[in-house]
């Protein structure tokens, strides 16, 4: 998993470290690397409908399957907050990484916060009742479950712009984790 | 847990406050952050992680549940559909969801 924060922290662009060739990689092992964007997957027919996305104009792809291992993760919806695009900062991408970093170290940043680390609410489904969770997670009942958050990672980040930046005054800082 | 407990005794101790049974946050603004309910807490710095949503081309699919996360055991793999498997932030039993327990899956 991409360590953003620490190369944020450092006053590093993690866009320069934080990659990992895939294709070679994968290449290794006989997997062919596509990437693209999932349209569609149908399961009676089993298939993957996909649009290649090096370039816009792609045309509609199809792939078929025997086993289907999905792993591609969820959107993150920052798009749900009103006001994240102006006000907020995350360290969840490089792209948000580098922003923050460019806002903590260049053009003369000289404000110490203060800082509020915290998560919106996470709604999760209906099909983990009865499921013990998964080892490493955390227990939960429904209706009532609820992202953990923000992790030890991100209590992190508070320390280390303390340690950092020394005209923070972590008195005036808060970690927030969801009712 | 006594690794968290001993890290909110240091982190409490540098003086960061820990608010916890927070309501969902509404909206930032340049002055701080407010919540459900009205409550707001002043930042100029406002680091946050949003809501996750199950991908649109997964989120109808009958192997998703009501919110369109992948059903499955904890092999991972979907009961009705056992040719399929799901791991990370898109299966439902990923919570919380955070890529350490994706690792533990695909391991």
């Amino acid at each position: 998993m991409p360590n953003i924060p620490s190369d944020v922290m450092e006053n590093r662009d993690p866009a320069l470290h934080q990659r990992m060739q895939l294709r070679p990689a994968l290449a290794g092992d006989d997997i062919t690397f596509i990437q693209d964007a999932v349209k569609a997957v149908d399961i009676v027919a089993k298939t993957v409908a996909f649009l290649p996305n090096e370039r816009p104009g792609e045309e509609r792809e199809t792939l078929s399957y025997d086993y289907l291992v999905i792993a591609m993760s969820a959107h993150l919806a920052y798009d749900r907050i009103p006001g994240f695009a102006e006000y907020g900062h995350t360290v969840s991408d490089l792209f948000h990484g580098e922003r923050l970093r460019q806002y903590l170290y260049e053009d003369g940043y000289n404000k110490g916060g203060p800082v509020v680390i915290g998560a919106a609410h996470f709604h999760q489904g209906d099909s983990a009742e009865g499921l013990q969770p998964y080892p490493g997670g955390c227990q939960y009942s429904l209706p009532e479950g609820r992202m953990r958050g923000p992790h030890l990672g991100d209590d992190d980040l508070d320390g280390e712009l303390v340690q950092t930046h020394r005209q923070w005054h972590a008195r005036q800082d808060h970690c927030l984790y969801p009712g | 847990m006594k690794n968290v407990e001993a890290f909110l005794a240091m982190a409490t101790g540098m003086g960061i406050h820990y608010r916890n049974n927070m309501p969902d946050i509404t909206r930032l603004t340049t002055e701080g952050v407010e919540f459900v309910g009205g409550e707001t807490l002043e930042a100029e710095i406002k680091l946050i992680l949003p809501d996750w949503v199950a991908h649109e081309c997964l989120r109808d699919l009958p192997i998703c549940d009501s919110m369109g996360f992948i059903k499955t055991n904890l092999l991972m793999r979907n009961k009705d559909h056992p040719e399929i498997f799901a791991l990370g932030d898109c299966a439902a039993v990923t919570v919380p969801k955070i890529g350490g327990i994706g690792h533990q899956e695909f391991s």
